[in-house]
């Protein structure tokens, strides 16, 4: 049988998400990441908007 | 990834059908992968190179690791706009590529779909900052 090309991308894909992961207590899930990453990028703005405010107000 | 201009990526990691399995995924979301490298050191010369929009960075490479290069891409090109593809996901590795400028950092064991949506909504997000900013 003929291997194809979408055959092998759906077997690589399977077999990155088949890899144990190596200790779930000190590895953060993608969802986890995505919660850091906006939680940081949050608190990035909300400092930088007073300042920006602030030069607003005086120019 | 919804405008009509391919948009160019680099894409960065040492095992070759993972860059496959990304240029197929990409392809699909309007991007053009105009260089490959397999390790840090090509990754830095072909970003002087060619200037892609899109940097796609593993971590665990021979010569330079992802996190060398990131460092060295961004205190170059402060507006590279570089995502982690890997399979470390320590808390320490995640905070420590966000401080550098990442943009995104995903695992590698991410299905398709959900790769493809945080790539797009973190392009769509740099793309807004660097309106906001005038710096498009």
């Amino acid at each position: 049988m003929r291997y194809s090309l979408t055959q092998m991308l759906a077997d690589i894909a399977r077999d990155e998400q088949n890899k144990p992961a190596p200790n779930p207590a000190t590895t953060l899930s993608q969802q986890e990441i995505r919660a850091l990453r906006l939680k940081r990028r949050a608190q990035s703005s909300a400092s930088t908007q007073p300042a920006a405010a602030k030069q607003e107000q005086h120019p | 990834m919804s405008q009509k201009q391919l948009i160019r990526t680099l894409l960065v990691d040492d095992e070759a059908h993972i860059r496959l399995l990304m240029k197929t995924l990409l392809s699909t979301m309007g991007c053009e992968i105009v260089a490959e490298a397999g390790d840090g050191e090509q990754a830095l010369v072909q970003f002087r190179a060619q200037r892609p929009q899109v940097t796609l960075l593993d971590i665990n490479m021979p010569k330079m690791d992802g996190v060398a290069t990131l460092e060295a891409i961004r205190a170059e090109f402060p507006d590279a706009f570089v995502i982690m593809l890997t399979s470390l996901t320590s808390m320490a590795m995640v905070e420590r590529c966000l401080d550098l400028g990442a943009a995104n950092y995903l695992r590698k064991d991410t299905p398709l779909e959900q790769m493809k949506q945080e790539i797009r909504e973190s392009w769509l997000d740099h793309l807004a900052q660097r309106q906001a900013a005038g710096t498009l």
